[in-house]
């Protein structure tokens, strides 16, 4: 038997959700923003802007969940 | 040796990256090239991306052939954007195939495990999307 039990799996699902969530908003800011802000029409980055903001949004609503 | 503050780290950074234009450089190659140390380099590289790069509306880009780079070239930045985006996809697929999957197979009537396999899935989606699109 597994001696890995639901709380675990939860801590590191929880745990990886967050440092998702803080990858993904260090991209936006880093990268992304000052691409779009300097090419405001460059449909690559704006799809990767719409893209990357849904997913961080998700990753929020997730870390959130009790 | 005194501390610097990170703007002049940030600074000496960006103008060595600007000096070697187009070629990059590698942490070991802005060492000699700052006479700063390592550590040193590194708080220059992290207020270059997360202060100076919106300043100058130029991203801090690094590639394991060319290093660290200020490309004036949007092209240098998708591709930089598309292994950014490539590597947390490759992440996330893994956690999902090692522990969301099992787990949600595991117990299927756990509602905090069975949110996280849907919308992590569709997160998935949306990064494979970004990496396939041309």
């Amino acid at each position: 038997m597994t001696t890995i039990d639901g709380t675990d799996w939860d801590t590191y699902e929880r745990g990886f959700v967050r440092d998702e969530m803080t990858r993904i908003a260090r991209l936006l800011d880093t990268v992304i923003i000052p691409h779009l802000q300097g090419h405001p029409d460059d449909e690559w980055a704006q799809l990767v802007m719409g893209q990357l903001t849904g997913v961080k949004t998700v990753l929020e609503l997730l870390a959130r969940e009790q | 040796m005194s501390r610097i503050p990170a703007n002049v780290t940030g600074d000496l950074v960006r103008v060595a990256l600007m000096e070697a234009r187009p070629a990059g450089l590698s942490t070991r190659q802005l060492v000699t090239a700052t006479e700063m140390s390592a550590y040193q380099v590194q708080s220059g590289l992290r207020f270059l991306r997360e202060v100076l790069a919106a300043e100058n509306l130029t991203p801090l880009t690094w590639t394991r052939a060319e290093g660290y780079r200020l490309s004036t070239d949007p092209a240098d930045w998708i591709a930089y954007e598309r292994a950014c985006v490539r590597t947390e996809l490759t992440r996330l697929a893994r956690l999902l195939s090692s522990t969301v999957i099992p787990h949600a197979q595991k117990l299927p009537d756990d509602e905090w495990v069975q949110l996280v396999l849907g919308q992590l899935t569709g997160v998935k989606s949306a990064l494979g999307l970004l990496v396939r699109s041309a």
